[in-house]
């Protein structure tokens, strides 16, 4: 009679704190203090937006709401300081411009409210690190819970853009992530870590569409 | 004619002197003179005519070779040949030669109605030997070619107008042109190339007036008596065939007289062992090499045996065969592999030009392993990598630092880099890896093989982390709300060598894109090695992707270069 082994599984549980609206961070090692430094360029609000992260070296993501059919470009002036300096400049620029700390994340928005389809709460959200994001983000979106939402709200959520492929090396049980209850907006902040920024695109032309998409990786 | 022989012993002690007579007449044959003991300075006078008055030497013996023995130092015994009328008008007398050679040259001859010539040549040594005469004529550019196995004692004698005028054929069957009547000629001992067993002896008749001249030929030395090369640097462990090399001061060439040494050593056997002609290396350090070789010096008329003593200089430092990876992307660290040897000297330490940090992880005598950190500055190109061990220094391999120029397609995936167009209505998007990196997806892709090659010609393929940044422009599309795809990072691992990319059109499942839902665009590539430090590609690709008149298409062009 052989002798099942069973191997132990070690789960990383992260706990959705349901900190949408809230401005956390420990001060001394928040991502708004980073110096920052963006050349003059005219672009999206999003496409700044990304040099901001990129040159800051911040993770978390970015969400716009376009009620236009295409997101304008727009003049940016050359900037030198920090991200909260920056953001603050773009607030005054635009006043739907929020922001906010969650954990080590940045999530930088175009709208007063979180759209709804981040805010859809999973009983549970599992992933492994190894994962492609776009698989995560993908699988995240097919959820019962968010396709839900999509289909009340009547959206159309287009492909993303793959991109490169991802030289993937075998998961370990460190890498299992999971995550309950917890937010779309959280489980996608759980999977940024410390490097990667997603791009939430919500346009509100002939049809509802949206996109999420994984610019830094 | 009265044939006397003259001796005086200028030494400072007795000395004792044999002599020995060649005679020739129709035939042949030796006597040996009576030995006796000269005091010093004494002078005496032996006569031949009196041993052919005795019948001891033929009557008829008009010719011979006179061959003295003594003990003593070089010109102790001074020895002259004479042979003179009893009115003493007419004769001749010659000096005899100390000398033996293995070459002598520059003798002339001459014949005609009123000349002749005799040329000599024996063996002086103890051992038999092949003698050479060749006789040189119409202006040197002919040649008249004998050889004959001499015993020792043996002589050759060549009665010149006797070979003109009968007609005597040559080693080789040639014989001398009857109109010919003068020359040159040289006599070499073949079976002794480099110490010679061989004497000389010439006359020159004049029959008009009874005159004979006695000249001879120079014997050949060398000089510059060296290793060739002098200086030797090479790894352990290897065995190298030397050279003992000399010059000939007669012909100006350079002989290989390797055969003919004696005496390897190495003054620093644990570094190098010299035992014979075979150089061995062992460890890194400095030798000298050496050996004796007896040979006649270059000192004409007089050739004495010299023995030289030639040396090497001997340096056996270590030697890389290979790099492994030759070559590594500028801004990453590479983790190399150097084979060669000698790396088990003291002191180890590597070198791989500037702007390349070396950190040693592991060493064998045989391997080094070590990390390469290759600046984001540092020069691209080749960079020597030296090993360093015993205080002795490799000779430079290189290694090249890659600059990122361009993609080109990889061959080996799809047809010519492009993979299969995929339509699906609710599937999976699978990447070049094979991975699913979507899922309930309705729409049209395909993967492209990529390979990111660097500056070099011809370009090889790069390796390395670097950061691959996708860049959209110039955007079309048919559907209301579709923008241009922001720019895209795309963090790219050692391991990869083939880039993926996947191009999709579409949308979750159940929602599909209708018939004529499709986009453009044009897609520019750099690569990003730290984040100050990136390289455009020069490949800018042209995107059509979606559905035209109801048609899946992904179409990837390459618009540059």
């Amino acid at each position: 009679m052989t002798r099942k082994r069973y191997q132990p599984v070690l789960i990383v549980l992260i706990i959705g704190s349901l900190t949408l609206l809230a401005s956390a961070g420990d001060a001394n090692h928040s991502g708004l203090r980073r110096p920052v430094s963006v050349p003059a360029q005219r672009t999206p609000l999003s496409g700044y937006l990304l040099d901001v992260f990129r040159n800051a070296k911040l993770s978390g993501g970015i969400v716009i709401v376009a009620d236009d059919c295409e997101e304008q470009p727009q003049m940016f002036p050359e900037f030198k300081g920090t991200v909260k300096e920056v953001l603050d400049r773009l607030a005054s620029m635009d006043k739907r411009l929020n922001w906010s700390e969650l954990g080590e994340q940045l999530v930088v928005r175009n709208t007063s409210s979180i759209p709804p389809v981040l805010k859809v709460t999973l009983h549970e959200f599992r992933f492994s690190r190894k994962d492609p994001l776009t698989r995560i983000s993908s699988n995240l979106l097919g959820s019962p819970e968010v396709q839900d939402e999509i289909r009340t709200l009547h959206l159309v959520e287009r492909g993303p853009e793959f991109g490169f492929a991802q030289f993937s090396a075998p998961s370990t049980e460190k890498d299992n992530i999971i995550l309950k209850p917890t937010t779309v907006l959280d489980a996608l902040n759980s999977a940024a870590g410390d490097r990667s920024v997603w791009f939430y695109r919500q346009s509100n032309c002939e049809r509802n569409e949206i996109s999420l998409n994984w610019p830094i990786r | 004619m009265l044939p006397r022989i003259f001796l005086r012993n200028a030494g400072s002690a007795p000395t004792q002197v044999s002599a020995t007579v060649d005679w020739r007449n129709q035939s042949s044959g030796t006597f040996a003179l009576p030995s006796l003991t000269l005091s010093p300075g004494e002078v005496t006078t032996i006569s031949l005519g009196d041993y052919q008055k005795a019948g001891q030497i033929p009557p008829d013996g008009t010719w011979g070779t006179l061959k003295l023995a003594y003990a003593g130092r070089r010109a102790d015994l001074v020895a002259v040949a004479v042979s003179y009328d009893k009115d003493h008008r007419y004769g001749l007398q010659t000096p005899f030669s100390e000398e033996l050679s293995r070459l002598w040259v520059g003798g002339m001859w001459h014949v005609d109605a009123t000349h002749n010539t005799f040329i000599t040549t024996g063996n002086g040594g103890s051992e038999a030997t092949t003698a050479e005469v060749t006789l040189f004529y119409n202006g040197g550019t002919s040649r008249y070619r004998t050889e004959k196995m001499l015993s020792p004692g043996q002589q050759l004698w060549l009665d010149i107008e006797h070979l003109v005028h009968d007609q005597i054929p040559d080693s080789d069957g040639h014989t001398l042109p009857p109109d010919t009547m003068t020359g040159s000629y040289e006599l070499r001992d073949l079976d002794h190339a480099t110490v010679g067993q061989l004497y000389e002896g010439k006359l020159v008749m004049d029959k008009t007036y009874g005159h004979a001249a006695y000249g001879c030929g120079s014997c050949c030395g060398y000089d510059t008596v060296v290793f060739d090369p002098t200086t030797f640097g090479g790894p352990p462990g290897i065995d190298n065939p030397e050279f003992i090399h000399a010059n000939d001061t007669c012909s100006g060439t350079v002989d290989d007289v390797t055969g003919s040494a004696y005496g390897w050593a190495s003054n620093n056997t644990p570094v190098a062992t010299l035992p014979n002609s075979t150089l061995h290396t062992i460890a890194t350090g400095n030798a000298t090499g050496s050996s004796l070789v007896q040979l006649p010096r270059a000192n004409p008329p007089r050739c004495g045996n010299t023995v030289f003593g030639p040396q090497q200089s001997v340096t056996v430092k270590p030697s890389i065969t290979s790099l492994t990876p030759p070559r590594g992307l500028i801004g990453n660290s590479i983790n190399v592999t150097v084979s060669g040897t000698g790396f088990g000297g003291s002191g180890l330490s590597m070198y791989a030009g500037s702007g390349i940090t070396v950190t040693i992880n592991s060493s064998s005598s045989t391997q080094i392993r070590a990390t390469f950190a290759v600046s984001s500055t540092a020069s691209g190109g080749n960079s020597g990598v030296t090993v360093t061990a015993g205080g002795q220094t490799s000779s430079p391999v290189n290694f090249y630092v890659q600059i990122p120029k361009t993609m080109i397609r990889d061959a080996s995936y799809g047809t010519s880099g492009l993979g299969s167009l995929v339509t699906i209505t609710n599937g999976n998007v699978v990447d070049i890896y094979g991975n699913i990196i979507a899922s309930n997806e309705c729409g049209v892709y395909r993967n492209i093989g990529y390979l990111l090659v660097d500056q070099e010609s011809p370009a090889q393929t790069i390796q390395g982390n670097y950061t691959l940044v996708e860049q959209f422009s110039n955007y079309t599309t048919t559907v209301s709300g579709l923008t241009v795809p922001p720019t895209q990072d795309n963090p790219i691992v050692y391991a990869q060598t083939r880039l993926g990319d996947t191009q999709f059109f579409g949308a979750r499942a159940p929602s599909c894109p209708s018939g004529n839902e499709h986009e453009g665009f044009d897609q520019s590539l750099t690569v990003q090695t730290d984040a100050s430090h990136s390289y455009g590609l020069s490949m800018v690709n042209h995107i059509d992707r979606g559905y035209y008149s109801g048609a899946a298409t992904v179409n990837v062009t390459i618009n540059t270069p």
